[in-house]
């Protein structure tokens, strides 16, 4: 029987993690015994060879509609695929129905595309597609679209004419990490008639912005002294930073209208020196609001002589970053605030070396035989991984990379910033973090914080393979994704990132689907453990966002070596109300 | 007066952005003594015949390179600059509405405002014409709306003295399908739209394995559905340049020029490399290449239509995928990576080819392109100004155009990008004193200052540049009365092949014209009134206008003064 590639895949890449892992740092049984329990607990049966000819195979008619999940609407010429083995395709038809003859018997994703529609898979959320098993001529398939949204609207003067060529910004608001973020989500001017336009957006939060915009000069002499006037950036309806602007909710299809009317104020030009760059190399400018919005403005800048004006700049608050290499793993960078309330010369900006930590891995083996193979000068590299995710907007996060991939082995996080952040560190395979700390930071419990003068010391991590075992089952209603993930929260440290373990559907006796899992590796502790189906659209970092989602948490206490079991009961995100 | 806009208008920004607090300005501010002139008039619509409130005007002297001087016209559209002093100012204005223009406009020229004894500036009247848009809609054949289509805009417009049609403008569509270009000066135009259909997908026809017979009919069927391409389409739906309609844009016009896309099977080029020779143990590679894929339209000007890397399909095969059928000019460059195959510069071919369907194509028999590399002689024993000099290959019809620096040696070379066969010129750049007039060359035929490139040819050439240095002042006159606007060419023997010589400007306020950086020899200056869209660049139409012009033997770094006749446009 041929098996449907969302299937195959998936636990490709489950078997391949933990194989890797395991490879490297388990005695071959143990290796067979995971192997063996990984494919009992995902109940997988053996895939047949994906090109097993269909030789004389039978033969079905799969038909049905695509519509729009707003309005309901049929939906022509959407391109329908039926991802299979082979992957078949055609387009709905005027009434939006299509249909597919000649279908083998087998299990196929049905899916639909047609721009400006996003489908289930491309939304916040990312259900997956719907599996269908056909093993009969099989009708009314349903495929709904999310039309695309729209904000648009009208930039004018006070005297409402309007304003042309005015940079307009969209941000997007979105969870990431557990926390929220605010992403560029695009730029755009106005026209002639003021008009701006951002389309084909997802449904969800934004924050439009728009300027500053220098005007040609007119109606003065160019030898007269009076400062020039402007137009400052605005955030939508008239606020001048990110947290007191409005947000434009967008549901699917809407179209949002957002006009702004800018006042005109005073500009001012910035002139100062950079130093610290290589000859040849360049150097890039950012400016950014002080909500960290990059702004548009004329920056020259002489790499000859260091000379760097910002032109037409309204009064306020921003932040210059500078950025140049200085080989090509270093990176050099500088930021520097900007208060402008007049015409400012004499800024300077250094730059220098980004910040670079070492990290140093201990690991500490339960168990003396496999003592050769946990050692840090073994044959792999340790098994960790740090992210360090930027609590500043605007600000990048950085994550851990090894610097020498040869034994001996050495990590490092590259090219931080000075700033604030959360640290997720996360290990593989039977290994657990137990402490992580720099200096006198726990960094499991504990924010990051690193300044631009402070001397840099390593990160220091002690990883732990006597962890303990926690096997289960997710009870997932009828119609829920059968596939979703664990989250494992520290008691100890709340308001930290979560590990995070997939579960899988497995196929039970009778052909009822189950879902199991086993997450080795856990560190002892208390844990507060949720199964979810959409992982990435909770706000975790947020302990008041958090709360609601723990109605059908389980907590348990593991000690160390310790096998568990628990049932779960699966939270669907969607369903919470917050 | 030669206007230099956009030089102008960034020199304006830029002095006025630097320096908010600019010294007092010399040449802006007169002396004491000469105060008392003005500059002023009137700005009016060309359509409305109203005139244009709150016009951003501003002069600029031409003889010093100084700052602008803006200010606004009033609800009657008047603008009056004072205590201006003796010489002549450029005057441009803008509005909303109105893209930037100078008085009397024309191309490159418009016509600047003497100011001096006996002289009326003020009773001036600036037309502006209103900016004209362009907006449509691409659909498909299905009648969907085409969303990222490449809409690009040719002007029709005078190029050395013939009508041209260039890119005027390039957009894309939005996600309904909408293109919308503002700001269009009248003219006429053409709209040429390029898109890939949002469904295609090549076809691969080892995609899948072990079908059986009825299925892989199906899926073949459904994937060539997918295996598509948009030929590039010109308004109002037709894939030849030479059917488009053009679109006459009347000042302050929109017009609409919606264009459907209809998706035809697409083609696959495989082009096959020779295997290189290696060494023993060594891995099997291939040369890598730039291609670069045109499409000949509108009297041959190469339009691009794909670039980049091909897809490697198997060792020595690179594939070109989703082509839409029609006539191309292949071009592949090798990049610098080939060094270790022992590729020279210059193994780059090209081919053109009519796409009908899917083709192979053989690099090796493929026509070479050609190399260049030369000196820079200057006639005369007066050395060039220092500064960068640069080489510019320019290829006429299609609009190719190469460039080499010159170094202090006088040397250059453009090796690394090979030159596509052809006939081009040799133009100097960054020496306005210097023109080149005779090349003479090894591997290429040459003729006066053009060279022609045969394939797999390697060119070592010499440009034997001369000095321009005399110049023409002049006054064009109609009754012994200044004519001002007229349209002033100098004229050299061999309009077509002394083209370097020709000098074009139009006469200012004063009747009063400048024709810099002149070549001594024989020429005829002409005056025309009102003959914008005269073709003088041809021999045929110049030459009534020639006969009634102003015959000059200019001299070595001379300067003449000269009076010439105004003509009418429509001599025979």
């Amino acid at each position: 029987m041929p098996i449907p590639r969302f299937f195959r895949s998936c636990n490709r890449a489950f078997a391949w993690v933990h194989l890797r892992l395991v490879l490297d740092s388990i005695p071959h049984i143990f290796l067979l015994l995971f192997l063996a329990s990984s494919l009992a607990t995902s109940g997988q049966a053996q895939p047949g060879p994906p090109s097993e000819p269909q030789v004389n195979a039978e033969k079905f008619t799969v038909s049905g509609s695509v519509e729009n999940a707003v309005t309901g609407e049929p939906i022509r010429r959407a391109l329908v695929m039926a991802n299979g083995y082979p992957q078949r395709s055609c387009f709905s038809d005027d009434s939006g129905q299509f249909e597919f003859e000649g279908v083998a018997r087998g299990q196929y994703q049905i899916t639909a595309q047609k721009p400006n529609f996003r489908s289930e898979q491309e939304l916040p959320g990312h259900v997956p597609p719907q599996l269908v098993e056909i093993t009969a001529n099989t009708s009314g398939i349903l495929v709904k679209l999310t039309p695309q949204s729209t904000i648009r609207g009208r930039v004018t003067d006070a005297a409402g004419n309007p304003l042309e060529h005015v940079p307009m910004r969209l941000t997007a608001l979105s969870l990431r990490d557990g926390r929220k973020r605010y992403d560029q989500g695009g730029f755009a001017q106005s026209g002639e008639d003021g008009r701006f336009r951002f389309g084909n957006l997802a449904p969800g939060t934004y924050y439009v912005s728009a300027g500053p915009l220098t005007p040609q000069p007119a109606n003065y002499l160019i030898s007269s002294n009076q400062p020039r006037t402007g137009y400052p950036y605005v955030y939508f309806p008239a606020a001048s930073d990110l947290a007191s602007a409005a947000p434009i909710r967008v549901a699917p299809g809407q179209n949002a209208e957002a006009d702004f009317t800018l006042n005109q104020a005073p500009v001012y030009n910035v002139s100062g020196t950079v130093a610290g760059y290589g000859p040849e190399a360049g150097v890039g400018f950012t400016l950014l609001s002080a909500s960290g919005d990059s702004l548009q403005v004329p920056m020259p800048f002489h790499p000859e002589s260091g000379k760097l004006q910002l032109l037409g700049l309204p009064a306020g608050q921003y932040i210059l970053k500078a950025h140049s290499q200085a080989t090509r793993e270093v990176a050099l960078d500088a930021e520097i605030q900007i208060s402008v309330t007049s015409n400012l010369e004499g800024v300077h900006i250094i730059l220098g070396p980004a910040i670079t930590i070492p990290v140093a891995v201990r690991m500490e083996s339960s168990n003396p035989q496999s003592a050769p193979a946990g050692l840090p000068d073994a044959s792999s590299a340790p098994p960790v991984q740090i992210r360090l995710l930027a609590t500043k907007q605007g600000a990048n996060d950085a994550y851990s990379a090894l610097e020498r991939t040869t034994p001996p082995y050495s990590i490092v996080v590259r090219n931080l910033e000075p700033g604030r952040y959360i640290a997720e560190v996360t290990s593989q395979g039977t290994w657990y973090v137990q402490s992580a700390t720099y200096q006198q930071t726990n960094l499991l419990a504990e924010d990051l914080t690193l300044s631009s003068t402070g001397e840099v010391h390593p990160i220091e991590i002690v990883l732990r393979d006597d962890g303990a075992t926690l096997t289960g089952t997710v009870n997932t209603p009828k119609g829920a994704p059968a596939s979703g993930t664990l989250l494992f929260f520290s008691d100890q440290n709340p308001a930290r990132p979560p590990k995070r373990a997939p579960y899988y559907p497995s196929r039970g006796i009778g052909g009822t689907l189950e879902t199991g899992f086993e997450v080795n590796g856990l560190a002892p502790g208390e844990y507060t453990i949720i199964a979810v189906d959409q992982p990435d659209s909770i706000e975790y970092i947020n302990p008041e966002a958090l709360r609601p989602y723990l109605a059908h948490a389980s907590h348990v206490t593991l000690a160390a070596k310790q096998k568990a079991k628990v049932s779960l009961e699966l939270t669907r995100t969607s369903e919470v109300s917050q | 007066m030669r206007r230099h806009l956009l030089f102008l208008l960034l020199l304006t920004a830029t002095l006025q952005a630097q320096q908010p607090a600019f010294p007092s300005a010399p040449a802006a501010q007169p002396s004491p003594a000469a105060r008392g002139y003005r500059i002023a008039g009137t700005v009016i619509g060309l359509v409305s015949s109203q005139p244009v409130a709150d016009a951003s005007v501003s002069i600029t002297a031409t003889a010093n390179p100084a700052p602008s001087i803006t200010m606004q016209t009033g609800p009657d559209g008047r603008f009056v600059f004072l205590n201006v002093s003796r010489g002549k100012y450029l005057l441009i204005a803008k509005a909303k509405g109105y893209s930037p223009q100078g008085l009397d406009e024309h191309g490159d020229y418009a016509t600047a405002v003497a100011v001096g004894p006996e002289l009326d500036a003020e009773h001036i009247v600036l037309r502006l014409r209103p900016d004209a848009a362009i907006e449509g809609r691409v659909t498909d054949e299905h009648n969907e709306p085409v969303a990222n289509a490449s809409v690009q805009l040719f002007r029709k417009g005078m190029y050395r003295g013939a009508a041209k049609i260039v890119v005027a403008n390039q957009m894309q569509t939005d996600e309904d399908g909408y293109y919308h270009i503002e700001h269009c000066s009248p003219g006429t135009y053409y709209v040429a739209v390029s898109a890939r259909p949002w469904y295609a997908q090549n076809y691969d026809p080892a995609a899948w394995k072990g079908l059986d017979a009825e299925t892989a009919v199906r899926v073949a069927q459904e994937a060539k559905a997918r295996d598509v391409a948009y030929p590039l389409t010109f308004y109002p739906g037709v894939e030849d340049s030479s059917g488009a309609t053009p679109i006459n844009l009347h000042p302050g016009g929109q017009f609409t020029a919606d264009v459907v896309m209809r998706a035809v099977p697409a083609a696959r080029l495989r082009i096959h490399f020779p295997e290189p020779e290696r060494k023993e143990g060594e891995a099997r590679s291939y040369p890598m290449f730039f291609q670069r894929i045109s499409q000949r339209i509108f009297d041959g000007y190469l339009d691009q239509a794909i670039q980049g890397q091909g897809t490697s399909a198997q060792p020595g095969v690179l594939e070109i995928l989703g082509v839409a059928p029609g006539d191309y000019v292949i071009q592949m460059e090798p990049n610098r990576f080939n060094e270790k195959f022992g590729i020279k510069p210059g193994a780059g071919w090209y081919e053109e080819i009519n796409v009908v369907g899917d083709m192979d194509l053989q690099a090796a028999e493929a026509p070479r392109m050609g190399t260049i590399s030369g000196a820079v002689t200057y006639e005369g024993s007066s050395a060039p100004a220092p500064g960068r000099t640069f080489i510019e290959l320019a290829n006429r019809e299609s609009g190719e155009r190469w460039s080499s620096e010159v170094d202090d040696k006088g040397l250059f070379g453009i090796k690394d990008n090979a030159i596509r066969p052809g006939t081009y010129e040799a133009l100097l750049s960054g020496q306005t004193g210097y023109v080149i007039r005779k090349l003479s060359a090894r591997g290429a035929k040459v003729s006066g200052g053009t060279i022609v490139i045969t394939p797999g040819a390697s060119v070592q050439v010499v440009c034997t540049a001369i000095r321009a240095t005399a110049q023409i002042d002049g006054t064009v006159v109609r009754d012994d009365n200044p004519v001002s606007g007229a349209m002033v060419v100098l004229v050299p023997q061999d309009v077509v092949e002394d083209w370097v010589l020709v000098r074009r400007d139009q006469s200012d306020s004063d009747g009063t014209f400048t024709l810099p950086n002149v070549v001594p020899g024989q020429y005829t200056v002409v005056a025309i009134v009102d003959g914008w869209d005269l073709e003088w660049g041809k021999p045929s139409v110049i030459a009534p206008y020639r006969k009634r012009g102003t015959p000059v033997q200019v001299p070595s770094d001379g300067k003449l003064n000269i009076k010439v006749q105004a003509l009418s446009a429509g001599v025979r």
